[in-house]
C-alpha cells in the first residue's frame, strides 16, 4: 500500500536498498558455508562444540578445557544416573573465555546447572596463544555474535600486537589455501552444521600413562595476577547476573605448589560471591586416585583415572542437584543409542590404556632387577625393553676380534665401529635417536616428556669427554664402553655400567 | 597497509562512511585527514616532511608566478629553480643508485677519493616518484596559465597526498584533480561500481600475478634446475605478472577514488592488444607517457636548440631524414627521463634505451617494412596478420622488461645470457613431465593462471568495446550479474594468496 504512494525516484532508492541487502545478505551466507568447508574440521574441537546444539536437551552443561574432556564421560553418567550432560570444552582452552562458553551453549540451551572447570585460570597471561581461542571460535559460524566478543575479549586483554587481527575473526584468511578441504566430503558436511553429531558428548580419552607422586597440598592464598582477576570476575559477574546455577570445580591434576595456591585464592573469591568450589586435587583418597596408573600426563588423567573422576563427579551430582532421570523418556532414546556406541568405545579404552599402564609397571620392575644382573647376556635381553633409553659412549681403542656372539649382536645392533676410536649412540630399543663414530657431541632430550619436559642428556667424545643426564656427569674415564640405561617412564638411570672386553672374547659388566 | 589489505577495506568502509556524512564543504579535509591516517600506516611517517615542502614549493612558486607575471621577474626563473629543487630532493632520496654508481665511479678513477655514503643514506617518501612528477606538472601548468595556481595550501597539499594514488599513481594533473574540492553526493552507482573495480584488482593481484611471480621467481633463482625453455617462459610470463600486479593495483586505487566520487584517469588500456611498440606506450601506463609527453617532449621538441637543429637538418638532409633527426632526439630525451623516474641505471637500459632504440629503428625502417609487406601482398587487415604484429609487440616488451625484472644491471645481463645459452638446449618435453609442479605451484594454480589470463583478456576486450565492462555487467539480468560478482568474491577470497603464511608481496611499482 505504502509502496504505490511512493514517487519513482522513493521506489528505486528503496529497490536499491533492498537489492543491496539481499546482495550483502546472499554473500554472508555463502561466506559463512565456504568458511566451514576451509576449517579443520576432523579437529576433536569442531565435533564437541559444532556437535552441542543437535544434542536437544541438556541438563548439566560442563565448560572449559581438556581438563573437562579428557576427564568427565557425560555418557557414563547418563547410563548410572539418567540425567543428560555435555562437556562443552576445547582443548587449550583459558578460563577467560568460560563465559562465551556458556553465553554460546545458552543459545540453544537453558541447562539446570553449570559446571566450571577454572583450572585455566592459572594458565591465563598476557601471551596470545592461538588454539586457546580458534579451538573455539572456528567452531562457531561467522554470524555468531558470541563468538565476535570471546574473539574480542581474548585478544584485547592480551598482546595482540604481533597477531593477525583480521584472520581471528574472519578464518577463512587463515585457512582459505587448504584447497585439499574441497575434495572431501567430511569437511562439506559442516555446511549443515544443523547435521553434525556428537555421539561421545565431548569426552575424549587419554589412553597414554606416565607415573607420578602425588602433589603436596597446600593452604596458601597465592595473589591473582591482574588478567586472571579480571577473568574470574568476568566469569562470576556474568552468573551473577544471568542467576545461573553454577557449580565451580577443578580436577585432579599434578598441581604445581604457585597453580594450587592461585586456585585457593579463587575459591575464596567464588565462595565469597556465594557458589560452590570444589577443588577436586583435595579428593584423591575420595576419588581413588592413584597416581602410579591413572595419569596420561602432568596435566591430565588417563582413561582409567577418567573412570574414577567421573564416578566421583556423577555421584556428587545427583546427590547434591536435583537432576532428572530420562531414562524412561522415550524421547531419550537417542542418548540410549549413544551409549551403546559409547560403551563399545569405552570397553576397548580400558583395555587399551591398562594394557600400556602393566606395561610400564613390567619394565619398572625390570628396571629394578637390572642392576644385579651380572651376565652379559641376559642384562642385554633386558635393556631392549622399549620403555628404556640406552646410552653407549665408547672412549679409545679396544683390542677384540669378534669371538664372542653376543657382544657381536651388541656391536651390530647398536652400530659401533671397533675399528675406530668413539662411539656415541642413543637408542630407544630397535629405534635410533643419534649415533656417531666420530669425534662429535650431542644435546638430545631423553624421556617421556608428558608435560614434564625431557631430560637433558650431553655426550662429548675426545677431549672434554662427558656423559652429562640432567646436571650430573655420569662419564668414567677408565670404561671401555660405558652404557647408561634410562628409564623414560620414571625418568631415573637404572644401570650405569662398564663393559669391559677381558682376553678378547670374555665380557665383563663393571658397575662403580 | 598495503592497499591489498583487510586493514585498507576496513579503511575505506570507515572513511567512506565519515565522507558521506559530514557537511559537503569540509569534504577534502576528510580525503586529507584520511590520507594522513593512510601515510602514516603505509610509510615512515616522518618522510611526510617531504611531501609537505614539495607541497611548500609549489605554493610559493605558483602564487609567486601568478604575482610577477606582469612584472618584469624572470618567472621562469622561479619556475625552473622550483622545478630543480623538486628534482634534486627526489634524486638524492630516490636516484640512489645514481648517485651510488656515480661514486663508485669516480672512487675508481680517483683512489684517494672517498665519500660518506651512510650520510646520504634517507628514507626516501612515499610514493615520490608519483607526487614529485605531479608538482612539476602542476608548476609548469601553472606556469604555461592552464591551470590557476591553489590559493589554500592545505587544499594543495590534499593534491600532493590523496592518499589512493601515493602507491602506483596514476601520475594526475592538477586540472584533473580539482574534483578533489567539490561536492559530492552520495552515489549508490558510485559504491557499487568502485567496490567492483576494487575486487577485480585484487583478482588480478592476488589470484594472477602473484601465482605467476611463484613461477619466473623460482626459475631465475635455479636456472641450472630450469633451463631450456624455462628461462624463456620466466621471460614471456612476466608482462603479464608486471601488468596484473601494476594494473590490479590502479584498479584498487581508481575503484577507491570512485567510491569517493572522484575520478582518476586511466592508466591501462588493454595494452597487449598494441599492434606496435608506439601504440603499446599509449596503452601501457598511460599518464606516465601523458606526463612525459606534455612535461618533457613537447617543450624539448619547442626549444630552440631543437628548432635550430631541425632547420641544420633541412639543409643537410632529405625532408623525411631532417624530420625523423628532431623527433629521435626528443625522443631520447622523453625516453631517458623515463627511464631515470624508475629509478636505476638498468631501468635506462631496459627502458630508455630498448624503447628509443626500438621506436627509431621502427621509423627509419618503416617504409622498407611497408614496402616489403606490400610487395609480399600481406593482407594487412586480416586478423592473423593483427595477431601477428601483437606478438611481435609482446615479445619486444618481454625482452626489454629483463631489464625490469631482474635485481641489478648485473643481473640482468646474466639473464639474456641464460636466454641466449638455452637456445642450444631446449627441453619442451620438461613442459609435460611435471616439472612445473617442483617450480612451488600446483597443477590446480596452472589452471588459475590459464584461468585468469583468460579473464584478463575477455575483460579488457569488453572495456575497449563498451567503455566500461562494469556498465556492460550492469546490462546483465540480475542472476548472471550477482553470480559473476559473488563467484570473482570467492575466486579471489579462496585462490588470492594472501593472509597468514603468505609473504605479501609488494607492488612492483610501489618501489617507484
Amino acid at each position: 500500500m505504502v509502496y504505490s504512494y511512493m514517487s519513482t525516484d522513493r521506489k528505486e532508492k528503496l529497490k536499491k536498498i533492498i537489492a543491496c541487502i539481499l546482495f550483502i545478505s546472499i554473500v554472508f551466507f555463502l561466506l559463512c558455508k565456504v568458511t566451514w568447508i576451509f576449517r579443520g574440521n576432523k579437529s576433536e574441537a569442531r565435533e564437541d562444540i559444532a556437535g552441542f546444539k543437535s544434542q536437544g536437551k541438556i541438563d548439566v552443561v560442563l565448560c572449559a578445557g581438556s581438563n573437562l574432556l579428557r576427564y568427565y564421560q557425560p555418557l557414563e553418567a547418563w547410563n548410572q544416573k539418567g540425567y543428560t550432560s555435555y562437556n562443552y570444552a576445547t582443548s587449550s582452552a583459558r578460563a577467560d573465555l568460560l563465559k562465551e562458553y556458556i553465553e554460546d551453549s545458552r543459545t540453544t540451551n537453558e541447562a539446570l546447572l553449570y559446571v566450571c572447570d577454572i583450572r585455566t585460570i592459572t594458565d591465563v597471561n598476557k601471551e596470545v596463544e592461538e588454539a586457546s581461542v580458534r579451538n573455539w571460535s572456528d567452531s562457531l559460524s561467522l554470524s555468531s555474535v558470541t563468538r565476535l566478543k570471546g574473539i574480542s575479549s581474548f585478544l584485547f586483554t592480551r598482546d595482540y600486537k604481533d597477531c593477525d587481527i583480521p584472520s581471528f575473526y574472519l578464518d577463512i584468511i587463515k585457512y582459505h589455501s587448504n584447497y585439499d578441504s574441497l575434495k572431501d566430503a567430511y569437511q562439506w558436511s559442516y555446511t549443515n552444521t544443523k547435521n553434525i553429531d556428537n555421539i561421545d558428548k565431548g569426552f575424549s580419552p587419554n589412553q597414554n600413562h606416565i607415573p607420578f607422586e602425588e602433589p603436596i597440598s597446600t593452604n596458601v592464598r597465592g595473589e591473582l595476577s591482574e588478567q586472571q582477576e579480571y577473568a574470574l570476575d568476568k566469569l562470576l559477574n556474568y552468573c551473577e547476573k544471568e542467576k545461573l546455577n553454577v557449580l565451580f570445580i577443578c580436577c585432579p591434576y599434578i598441581a604445581p605448589k604457585e597453580e594450587w595456591e592461585i586456585l585457593n585464592t579463587c575459591g575464596d573469591k567464588i565462595k565469597e560471591r556465594g557458589y560452590t568450589f570444589i577443588n577436586f586435587n583435595e579428593y584423591y583418597d575420595e576419588i581413588g586416585l592413584d597416581f602410579e596408573r591413572d595419569f596420561g600426563d602432568v596435566n591430565h588423567v588417563n582413561y582409567l583415572g577418567a573412570e574414577k573422576y567421573t564416578a566421583y563427579l556423577m555421584n556428587y551430582l545427583s546427590e547434591n542437584y536435583e537432576l532428572p532421570d530420562h531414562r524412561e523418556d522415550t524421547s531419550y532414546r537417542k542418548w540410549e543409542e549413544d551409549y551403546a556406541v559409547f560403551d563399545a568405545s569405552r570397553r576397548q579404552w580400558r583395555l587399551d590404556t591398562t594394557e600400556v599402564v602393566e606395561e610400564h609397571l613390567n619394565a619398572k620392575k625390570t628396571a629394578e632387577t637390572l642392576r644385579s644382573l651380572e651376565n652379559f647376556d641376559s642384562w642385554y635381553q633386558q635393556i631392549q625393553d622399549n620403555n628404556f633409553t640406552v646410552i653407549i659412549k665408547k672412549n679409545g681403542y679396544l683390542e677384540y676380534s669378534n669371538t664372542n656372539d653376543i657382544l657381536n649382536s651388541f656391536i651390530e645392533k647398536y652400530e659401533i665401529d671397533m675399528t675406530q676410536k668413539y662411539y656415541i649412540g642413543l637408542w630407544n630399543s630397535d629405534e635410533c635417536i643419534f649415533s656417531t663414530n666420530d669425534e662429535e657431541s650431542v644435546e638430545q632430550g631423553i624421556g617421556v616428556d608428558g608435560g614434564r619436559g625431557l631430560t637433558p642428556c650431553i655426550i662429548t667424545s675426545g677431549e672434554g669427554s662427558m656423559l652429562c643426564i640432567g646436571d650430573t656427569d655420569y662419564y668414567h674415564q677408565d670404561a671401555d664402553i660405558q652404557v647408561i640405561v634410562y628409564d623414560n617412564n620414571y625418568k631415573q638411570i637404572i644401570d650405569d655400567v662398564n663393559i669391559q672386553i677381558v682376553d678378547d672374547k670374555e665380557v665383563h659388566l663393571i658397575r662403580a | 597497509m598495503t592497499v591489498t589489505s583487510f586493514y585498507f577495506l576496513v579503511f575505506i568502509v570507515i572513511g567512506a562512511a565519515i565522507y558521506y556524512i559530514v557537511p559537503k564543504k569540509v569534504q577534502w579535509l576528510i580525503l586529507l585527514g584520511l590520507s594522513f591516517v593512510f601515510y602514516y600506516f603505509s610509510a615512515v611517517p616522518y618522510t611526510i616532511i617531504y611531501l609537505l615542502l614539495s607541497t611548500l614549493i609549489a605554493y610559493i612558486t605558483t602564487i609567486a608566478i601568478e604575482k610577477y607575471r606582469d612584472k618584469r621577474t624572470n618567472i621562469a626563473v622561479i619556475a625552473c629553480t622550483a622545478i630543480i629543487f623538486n628534482i634534486v630532493i627526489w634524486f638524492l632520496l630516490k636516484g640512489n643508485s645514481f648517485w651510488s654508481h656515480g661514486v663508485l665511479l669516480i672512487e675508481k678513477t680517483f683512489p684517494s677519493v672517498h665519500f660518506n655514503m651512510s650520510v646520504l643514506h634517507l628514507t626516501a617518501a612515499f610514493g615520490m616518484g608519483y607526487y614529485t612528477a605531479q608538482v612539476i606538472g602542476y608548476i609548469l601548468d601553472c606556469y604555461w596559465e592552464i591551470s590557476k595556481p591553489q590559493k589554500n595550501p592545505f587544499k594543495l597539499f590534499l593534491f600532493v597526498c590523496f592518499f589512493p594514488q601515493l602507491t602506483v599513481g596514476p601520475i594526475s594533473k592538477y586540472s584533473q584533480l580539482e574534483c578533489l574540492y567539490r561536492e559530492h553526493r552520495f552515489s549508490y552507482k558510485n559504491i557499487c561500481f568502485g567496490s567492483q573495480r576494487i575486487l577485480w584488482g585484487m583478482f588480478k593481484k592476488l589470484v594472477v600475478s602473484d601465482r605467476i611471480a611463484i613461477i619466473t621467481t623460482a626459475i631465475w633463482a635455479d636456472t641450472i634446475s630450469y633451463s631450456g625453455v624455462w628461462p624463456w617462459i620466466a621471460v614471456f610470463l612476466y608482462p603479464i605478472q608486471l601488468y596484473g600486479d601494476f594494473s590490479g593495483c590502479v584498479d584498487i586505487i581508481l575503484g577507491t577514488a570512485e567510491i569517493f566520487d572522484i575520478k582518476l584517469p586511466e592508466n591501462f588500456n588493454n595494452p597487449f592488444k598494441s599492434c606496435s611498440v608506439q601504440e603499446f606506450w599509449q596503452r601501457w601506463h598511460i599518464t606516465l607517457g601523458t606526463w612525459a609527453k606534455d612535461y618533457v617532449y613537447y617543450p624539448v621538441l619547442k626549444s630552440k636548440y631543437l628548432i635550430s637543429i631541425g632547420k641544420w637538418s633541412k639543409k643537410h638532409f632529405t625532408k623525411r631524414i631532417a624530420k625523423l633527426i628532431p623527433w629521435t632526439l626528443g625522443m631520447g630525451v622523453l625516453w631517458l627521463v623515463m627511464g631515470i623516474w624508475h629509478g636505476s641505471v638498468r631501468h635506462i637500459a631496459g627502458v630508455s634505451l630498448w624503447y628509443w632504440g626500438i621506436l627509431v629503428l621502427g621509423e627509419f625502417f618503416g617504409s622498407v617494412f611497408k614496402n616489403m609487406v606490400e610487395y609480399l601482398n600481406i593482407k594487412s587487415e586480416s586478423y592473423s596478420w593483427v595477431l601477428l604484429q601483437r606478438i611481435r609487440t609482446y615479445a619486444i616488451f618481454s625482452a626489454g622488461s629483463v631489464f625490469f625484472a631482474a635485481e641489478s644491471f648485473r643481473d640482468a645481463l646474466f639473464r639474456y645470457q641464460t636466454l641466449f645459452a638455452s637456445i642450444k638446449n631446449l627441453n619442451p618435453w620438461t613442459l609435460f613431465d611435471g616439472t612445473v609442479i617442483r617450480l612451488g605451484v600446483t597443477w590446480g594454480d596452472v589452471n588459475i593462471i590459464i584461468l585468469g589470463i583468460f579473464l584478463l583478456h575477455k575483460i579488457d576486450t569488453l572495456r575497449e568495446k563498451e567503455g566500461m565492462a562494469r556498465e556492460w555487467m550492469q546490462k546483465q539480468i540480475v542472476v548472471f550479474r550477482w553470480g559473476a560478482w559473488i563467484s570473482l568474491f570467492f575466486l579471489v577470497l579462496i585462490y588470492g594468496l594472501y593472509g597468514p603464511g603468505y609473504e605479501a608481496s609488494q607492488f612492483i611499482y610501489q618501489g617507484f
